[in-house]
């Protein structure tokens, strides 16, 4: 116990010391750490990293994510959106991954203090933490994404539709399957996984009504063990098609599908690589489109408090290439496959009217 | 005799000096790490350091973190004074705020001065049925705790999740979580301009509490002798059942508050996952502590620091969040190992 | 039929839901068994996860890559001990700091070594030997017979229980505690290691980010749960092993409960099991007590 006493001061006076003696180097190295940072985040976490250094523009653009950006999902692919800021619009970019609940406040506080001019919270769970920091800082702008409260002026929302997203893939595996079953492993309840979900498995039975669909909830989105078995479940229940939703625990799915020796719908992003001779194709959400948009929006001084929405007629949602399966699918599954994304790009399919949402 | 009293001064020096290097050689190791992936070591610390107590805000969002851990801290040590390992500090914050997010929410046009003592006292139950409930299938059926508490931080977890996407789900509403608390909900601010809630005040208030009870009343007494050797206890006429069940039943209240104090006083509304862990970091403020109040307190507030300070090297630094979970388990290990008194105990027995 | 390939599939699944915790829970117990507490097996379990993946990728062989994930596994549960017998440093806390470690450096490292938003690499795991079952299953339930016999019919593994539970005797004829509880440790951290690759190995083909998802704490309670004896724990994690089947099951069929009740069957199971048939679990004598040799 008498070691704690002192624990207040020992955390501080080492830090300060610690800090003073560095604080020197960074001075004398100048202009040189920059370049060190660059080469050694290189080296240690791939190149994506290095152009995180902060140099740079004016426009400066902070990202909250509540998962990790590896994450083969919903993270990685607003991480992916923020390269394409940075790269795209000559932004300087910022982000915190993992951010626990308590402190989204903290953080969104902090980047707007630091004279970031835009600030992204990815997931509808930071739009009570927006809303209080929107007011203190009305000239920065915020943009929830996938969230439906904004608040004038400075705090709008941008979102992929999860229904047409969740409808296309749905209508695919409808097209796709043989045994009249499909399925679909999502992570968690959440809004975009729930959305997706129910279209899935409307669209499967929009195609052929005599098509039955079980979607099951993992209750996990790092445990892919746990999903493959989930999958596998699915599997010897009939399924022969599957997509999932659950960012890297969903990539055991599609290892329940390799394994077994059927049809995989990747997700989100391009999961073919994954395993190319499973995934038939992918239908991509491409949140870099929504958050692109926002951000450009922002720069420009045009981003207005209200809700931006993309879609298939956006190209913000779309199938990757059939790859492996090209000559694997008749022409009359890739002419119903076309079909259906030609009717959703021109509205004569409207997933929200048909699914009353 | 002069000799002596300048041996004992110089023990005084090396007992204040101690932490100090351990935490030094901790941030040293952790900057080793920072060093090879090409980060400046002095300017990560001073983010670090500036993010923990750098202005006025800064430090109150330490302490609105050391205030849960004081609280999860306690949970795991009343247990543990009664011969317990509550590794399930977790599950009862989750039922505490589930408990309390619905007083806070349902109780309407209640004064502040009501409804935040009842929200409170909600938590409270919430986490001490659950932790009662370990106590009951300890004393009633010999279930050990440690299996019962790990189970039941996933029933917990899961119940909550099926609360805000079914019965205490937001209506009208898309998303699966409550609705916000009534204002009169809140916990008060005792820090204008920053986020610092009056739970910090209960929190110093509980330890006192906790440390005049075990240690100032017959029954803490009872309860530390019921922990060091139930049978001893039991021979000298103590009611060991009697005590276990207290002792769960308290300590279940405790992380139950924990989960009030992120309701009421930082998030405002339940969300399913919405703990950062606070329950598992809880046994370590705890026993980095050596369990007794000022223990506790001063770690909650190492622990407080390091997340508000490895929030901010986030923010402004390339250092991702692994790198500083690191740096955070270096410094846990290098006290807990107090490498320093070790090596002077060596020399001063040659 | 149906019934028979219906039973089947759920035995399957049992077993490989329960493999890779029992490997760590066998682990576990030996270290358990000669007094060490050992509360970081989740965070050493992703240790062996990853380097299993990593060995693999580099070697080509799955088998030297579960030989590097043991070897892994083994120093860090070695280190572990080294701290707690030297330092005499209370083990939980300990244990606790070691699963944040191991958290922070394998998502690290496998970030520094395959890259970001990138798929992960493609690498030949183990592959169905037998029942439809890889060979490490095999393994797993070999070894439960395997440390029954040392316990109860060798000399070193009565040397582990005595350390376990009579450190003072122990002692007393000429033996070291530590060096008992750092051998037992190097053992258990083995075992350990093996159960992560198990699970990076043999149920996926790769390593994600905290992939472990809380199995070292149930391989923990496993042990309590089995009374600290190899069938014991065994049964255990069958036991919790046939809930999460049954959970699985449960939602794969037409059911109405929502899924977050499904998903608390097989932790409520072990709960209702403990009180009803297990009752008392008390572990070995000197369990978590660092020790202090009298001069």
């Amino acid at each position: 116990m008498k070691n704690f006493f002192a624990f207040l001061l020992a955390a501080s006076i080492t830090a300060v010391s610690l800090s003073g003696c560095g604080g020197s180097a960074a001075q004398s190295s100048g202009s040189k750490s920059g370049d060190a940072a660059d080469q050694g985040s290189a080296a240690s976490a791939g190149s994506e990293q290095a152009s995180e250094s902060k140099a740079g523009g004016e426009f400066k653009v902070a990202m909250l994510l509540p998962g990790t950006i590896n994450d083969q999902g919903w993270n990685a692919e607003a991480y992916k959106a923020l390269q394409a800021i940075e790269s795209g619009l000559g932004a300087e970019a910022a982000y915190s991954e993992s951010v626990p609940q308590s402190d989204y406040e903290q953080v969104m506080r902090g980047y707007a203090s630091q004279g970031f001019n835009f600030i992204v919270g990815h997931g509808y769970q930071f739009s009570d933490a927006a809303k209080i920091v929107a007011k203190e800082f009305p000239d920065v702008d915020f943009c929830i994404t996938n969230g439906t409260e904004t608040q004038e002026p400075n705090l709008a929302t941008t979102s992929v539709d999860s229904y047409e997203f969740g409808f296309l893939s749905g209508t695919v595996a409808g097209v796709l399957t043989k045994s009249k079953k499909v399925g679909i492993v999502v992570g968690e309840s959440s809004p975009v996984m729930n959305a997706f979900s129910d279209s899935y498995l409307f669209g499967a039975s929009y195609h052929d009504s005599s098509i039955t669909g079980k979607s099951i909830t993992a209750g996990t989105l790092e445990d892919a063990s746990k999903c493959k078995e989930n999958a596998l479940n699915l599997i010897d229940d009939g399924a022969d098609v599957l997509t999932q939703m659950a960012n890297q625990a969903g990539l055991g799915v599609i290892n329940a599908c390799e394994e077994r020796g059927i049809m995989n719908l990747g997700s989100n992003g391009d999961q073919a690589p994954v395993a190319p001779d499973t995934v038939v194709t992918s239908v991509v959400q491409d949140m870099s489109k929504a958050i692109y948009a926002a951000a450009e929006k922002s720069k420009n001084g045009e981003l207005e408090a209200k809700s931006y929405n993309f879609g298939i007629k956006d190209g913000a949602l779309y199938l990757t290439p059939f790859g492996n399966f090209e000559d694997k699918l008749t022409q009359e599954q890739k002419d119903a496959i076309s079909g259906y994304l030609e009717k959703l790009k021109s509205g004569e399919i409207d997933v929200h009217a048909l699914m009353g949402k | 005799m002069s000799e002596k009293i300048g041996n004992k001064k110089l023990g005084q020096v090396r007992e204040i000096a101690k932490p100090f290097i351990s935490v030094f050689l901790a941030l040293l190791c952790g900057g080793i790490i920072i060093e090879i992936i090409g980060e400046n070591m002095g300017n990560i610390y001073q983010i670090m350091f500036t993010g923990a107590f750098g202005n006025r805000i800064n430090i109150a969002e330490t302490l609105i973190k050391s205030t849960t851990l004081i609280f999860t801290g306690m949970s795991y040590a009343f247990a543990y004074k009664c011969g317990l390992i509550n590794i399930g500090a977790e599950g009862q914050l989750y039922m505490g705020a589930a408990l309390s997010t619905w007083i806070g929410v349902n109780l309407t046009g209640l004064p502040a001065a009501v409804h935040i003592p009842v929200a409170l006292l909600a938590g409270f139950l919430g986490g001490a049925l659950l932790g009662g409930l370990v106590g009951w299938l300890k004393t009633r059926f010999d279930a050990n705790e440690v299996i019962t508490t790990v189970m039941l931080n996933y029933v917990a977890q899961y119940l909550v999740s099926w609360l805000v996407t079914g019965p205490m789900k937001e209506q009208p509403g898309d998303f699966p979580q409550t609705a916000m608390t009534q204002e009169s909900a809140y916990l008060l601010n005792i820090l204008p301009g920053t986020r610092l809630h009056m739970g910090f005040v209960l929190a110093i208030i509980a330890l006192v509490l906790y440390g005049v009870f075990l240690w100032h009343t017959s029954s803490g007494y009872e309860m530390r002798i019921v922990g060091q050797n139930n049978k001893v206890a039991a021979y000298a006429g103590m009611n060991v059942k009697g005590n276990v069940m207290a002792a769960m039943f308290i300590a279940g209240g405790c992380g139950g508050l924990a989960g009030a104090m992120e309701i009421l006083g930082v998030q405002h509304r339940l969300l399913q996952n919405f703990s950062s862990g606070y329950g598992f970091d809880g046994i370590a403020v705890s026993l980095l502590g050596s369990n007794n109040p000022l223990g506790i307190f001063l770690s909650s507030i190492l622990f407080g620091a390091l997340k508000s300070g490895g929030n901010a090297v986030q923010m402004f630094s390339n250092v991702p969040a692994a790198i500083i979970n690191i740096i955070q388990a270096l410094v846990i290990i290098f006290v807990v190992i107090d490498l320093v008194s070790k090596l002077w105990r060596k020399k001063m027995v040659k | 039929m149906d019934n028979f390939n219906l039973i089947g599939n759920l035995l399957l699944s049992v077993i490989r839901t329960a493999t890779p915790i029992l490997f760590v829970a066998l682990g576990l117990l030996v270290m358990q068994s000669s007094g060490i507490i050992n509360m970081g097996a989740e965070g050493m379990m992703l240790l062996g996860a990853f380097v299993g993946v990593i060995g693999t990728y580099w070697t080509g062989n799955v088998w030297l890559g579960v030989l590097c994930a043991m070897a892994a596994s083994g120093l860090a549960s070695l280190l572990f001990s080294y701290f707690a017998l030297t330092f005499q440093v209370n083990q939980v806390v300990l244990g606790v700091a070691f699963n944040i470690l191991f958290g922070g450096v394998t998502t690290t490292l496998s970030r520094s070594v395959f890259g970001l938003n990138s798929a992960p690499p493609k690498i030949d795991g183990f592959h169905d030997a037998l029942f439809g079952l890889p060979l490490p299953v095999y393994i797993a339930f070999g070894l439960v017979l395997a440390i029954h016999l040392f316990f109860y019919r060798t000399k070193p593994g009565l040397k582990i229980r005595a350390a376990g539970e009579y450190p003072q005797a122990v002692e007393v004829v000429g033996l070291s505690v530590v060096k008992i509880r750092l051998l037992s440790s190097l053992l258990g951290g083995l075992f350990i290691g093996f159960g992560g690759a198990f699970l990076s190995l043999g149920q996926l083909d790769f390593f994600i980010e905290n992939m472990s998802n809380g199995r070292g704490y149930i391989a923990l309670a496993a042990v309590s749960f089995g009374k600290f004896t190899p069938i014991g724990t065994m049964l255990a994690v069958l036991l919790f092993g046939g809930g999460e089947a049954l959970q699985y099951r449960l939602q794969a069929g037409n059911s109405i409960i929502p899924y977050q009740f499904a998903l608390m069957i097989p932790y409520v199971m072990t709960i209702i099991a403990l009180a009803l048939f297990i009752r008392n679990a008390s572990g070995p004598a000197a369990l978590g007590k660092p020790y202090q040799k009298s001069h």
